[in-house]
């Protein structure tokens, strides 16, 4: 029991109750003596808990406290920092104290000081706002548009790269630190908006640090009036640098991306097998020629893909999904109107274990120009080919005729200078002649197939066929009638060709000394000729009864120049290499049918006026 | 005394043939010579021969370039026709043509002994006689 006098207690509550700290006396019982005002204000208490039980009217401090209590009692004092405790309604709390008893004049232990503060919220609100700030880099400034003086917080400075004392002056300087331009003119507007319409602003704009740097800031205003007159402005301004940066460029790469997909008409796309689901882009349709408002990209591309390609690329994802291939799938499309695109896909495939489905992901982009260049590019080598052997073997016999036609005249006119004998010398003459007319004749041929191979297509005139074999016909009339030949002409007189005169005739007098010269020898010759015209071109068949060739042994070659430079007289020169070249030249062709002992049909194309 | 007794030439060149002719009578090659215009005169002739038992050429100057019937057709179509001792003639292609694949294609072919580009030359004879 307190053995302190009424006044001395009397007198301890007035010089405890004033003390700024929250601060209590117990006695030996832990019954409240006295208590500051600051106690009373922070652990929300009534007043007027003198000689209550401390647990009693502290009824939220966890029962832990207790033993505290009751060791101090022993003479210790304790005290804490800070420790958090689960108060008895459920919350967390935070306390600081420090205990100490207090003794009467034998020594005893009268009783307890406590000084005990509730850090609870004050801790966590104030640092996590600092945290905040300092995290988030907000600073916060103020302007009085009275006095126009400027305040704002470190964070400002520290986000300006500006000394900490650093205050701007004057209203104009708050403005200097925007970047000149663009940004420093939208903060002039934004203010402006604000101090004559209250318009309060939020933007992004760059400024220039006191370092020199560019740096984006996020910066927030609004103005404060009284009595319909602006009296503030204030606002808070942070550092949104690298956050602008990332964006920028993350927006810079994508329209890249997607102008760049967008200009190589590249389409993308996913593909689940389970369920056969299809996701394309805009491109995919296009490339498809699909319209998405009227289709699922599944349902478009099994509708437009080409019904021959359509099992094989099914087969071939299956294969891609088990990882064989190159990941390339190509297919064809058949639009509306019936024409062709080449598509070329390249997929990836995701293989899903768990839930046992196949993705694949890829791209698709149209290669029906690639497509046809390519084919073109192989025709034109063909041709290329073929025109490179043709003309190997024209200077292999343009090599052997003009060899053996020179050798027989060197031979021939060595003799002549050596012969005494008369008879042997006009025979030796004769030759001397007929190697010479031979060699003129070579001469000849190989000008008529050097010009055949030039471009004749201007030259085309048209001309009435029927007429012309008629002509032809007359010009070997010694041979026809020798051979006893006959023809049968089934073509109307008004039937005309595109074709050069010269070629024209050349080419029917080949067919025709050709039938003459290969008749039967058990039958007369009977040529029949038919026409048939088309919408561009005649088609002319030449129909002979004669020995026939053996195309399985010549086939390739009857129209080259193999064996077709026959040296005895009636051969016209290299034949049927000619006939072809010439019929080419006038953009028309020529191919042959033939039974050997029933006679060869040839059919010749020629271009109609 | 000749150094062969019967040739035989199948070159539808008229001019060639009174060269070679003409050759072979200078260097006293042969006894005879039979001229066949193209392969398939040649090998009706040479048929005809065998026939009648008349003396067979041992050598034939063969053409390739031939109407009718090239020196090619001539080579398969012997190749193919019964003629008593045929082994033992010998076969000499002639030809203007300096087409190495036509060479080559004629040298593989076992049954010709040799080839001699044109115009043949009384060395090309001198050859032959050894072979």
């Amino acid at each position: 029991m307190a053995t302190s006098t009424t006044a001395e207690r009397t007198l301890n509550q007035l010089l405890i109750k004033d003390v700024p700290i929250p601060i209590a006396t117990l006695d030996k019982k832990l019954r409240f003596l006295t208590y500051s005002q600051k106690w009373v204000s922070m652990h929300g208490l009534k007043k007027g808990f003198n000689g209550l039980p401390f647990f009693t009217v502290m009824n939220n401090l966890p029962k832990e406290f207790l033993p505290i209590l009751e060791n101090c009692l022993q003479g210790n004092s304790y005290s804490s920092k800070g420790k958090k405790f689960l108060s008895k309604n459920g919350e967390y709390i935070s306390l600081k104290w420090n205990i100490n008893p207090w003794t009467i004049a034998n020594g005893d232990i009268g009783g307890l000081i406590i000084v005990l503060e509730n850090v609870t919220s004050s801790k966590n609100k104030e640092e996590s706002l600092k945290e905040a700030q300092l995290l988030s880099r907000i600073g916060s400034w103020e302007v009085n548009l009275q006095d126009f003086k400027v305040s704002w917080t470190k964070m400002v400075n520290i986000i300006h790269e500006q000394p900490h004392d650093y205050v701007p002056q004057t209203y104009e300087e708050c403005f200097n630190h925007f970047k000149e331009g663009k940004h420093r003119d939208k903060l002039y507007e934004l203010s402006n908006l604000a101090i004559t319409k209250g318009i309060p602003w939020d933007t992004e704009v760059k400024m220039i640090t006191g370092k020199g740097n560019e740096l984006w800031v996020r910066t927030k205003g609004q103005a404060v009036f009284v009595n319909g007159k602006c009296v503030r402005l204030f606002g808070v301004c942070q550092d949104v640098n690298d956050r602008k940066i990332a964006e920028l460029k993350y927006s810079e790469q994508a329209e890249r991306t997607q102008r760049a997909t967008a200009a190589s008409n590249v389409g993308i796309w996913e593909f689940y097998t389970k369920d056969k689901f299809t996701i394309w882009d805009e491109m995919c349709f296009k490339i498809h020629h699909v319209d998405p408002k009227h289709t699922t990209a599944y349902e478009g591309w099994a509708s437009s893909i080409h019904p021959e390609d359509f099992s094989r690329v099914l087969e071939e994802a299956y294969w891609l999904s088990k990882g064989k291939g190159n990941g390339i799938i190509e297919y064809r499309i058949l639009l509306t109107d019936g024409s062709i695109r080449h598509l070329k896909a390249v997929a990836t495939f995701v293989t899903n274990k768990e839930k046992g489905n196949n993705q694949a992901i890829g791209v698709i982009t149209d290669v029906t120009k690639e497509k046809e260049s390519a084919k073109r590019l192989r025709e034109f080598s063909e041709i290329t080919r073929e025109q490179n052997n043709s003309l190997r073997n024209f200077s292999h016999m343009v090599s052997h005729d003009l060899r053996s036609h020179a050798t027989n005249l060197s031979m021939v006119t060595g003799f002549l200078l050596d012969e005494k004998d008369e008879n042997e010398k006009y025979k030796l003459m004769g030759m001397l002649k007929e190697a010479t007319e031979s060699l003129n004749s070579t001469v000849h041929n190989l000008n008529e197939v050097v010009q055949s191979s030039s471009n004749v297509y201007e030259q085309l005139i048209p001309i009435e066929l029927k007429s012309v074999i008629e002509t032809v016909i007359n010009n070997i009339n010694v041979l026809y009638k020798e051979k006893k030949a006959r023809t049968i002409i089934n073509i109307p007189p008004t039937a005309k060709v595109l074709a050069v005169p010269a070629y024209l005739d050349s080419i029917l007098l080949n067919l025709f000394t050709n039938s003459l010269k290969y008749s039967a020898t058990d039958r007369p010759p009977i040529i029949e000729i038919n026409a048939i015209k088309n919408e561009k071109y005649l088609e002319l068949t030449f129909k002979d009864n004669g020995k026939g060739i053996d195309l399985n042994k010549f086939g390739g070659k009857i129209f080259g120049m193999h064996k077709t430079f026959h040296r005895n007289k009636d051969a016209r020169g290299v034949g049927l290499y000619i006939t072809k070249n010439q019929l080419e030249a006038m953009g028309g062709n020529i191919s042959v049918e033939s039974k050997v002992d029933f006679g060869s049909t040839f059919k010749l194309i020629f271009k109609t006026p | 005394m000749a150094k062969t007794n019967s040739v035989c030439i199948i070159d539808d060149d008229s001019i060639f043939v009174y060269i070679a002719e003409r050759l072979m009578k200078e260097s006293n090659f042969c006894e005879k010579i039979i001229v066949f215009e193209n392969g398939k005169q040649g090998i009706e002739g040479l048929i005809e021969i065998d026939k009648s038992k008349k003396e067979m050429p041992s050598i034939i100057f063969l053409d390739l370039s031939m109407p009718i019937m090239s020196g090619w057709e001539f080579l398969d179509s012997f190749a193919n026709t019964p003629i008593s001792n045929k082994e033992d003639l010998k076969i000499i292609v002639m030809s203007s043509s300096i087409n190495p694949n036509e060479i080559e294609m004629i040298k593989a072919l076992p049954m010709v002994t040799a080839y001699i580009v044109k115009p043949i030359t009384p060395s090309d004879l001198e050859k032959i006689i050894t072979m």
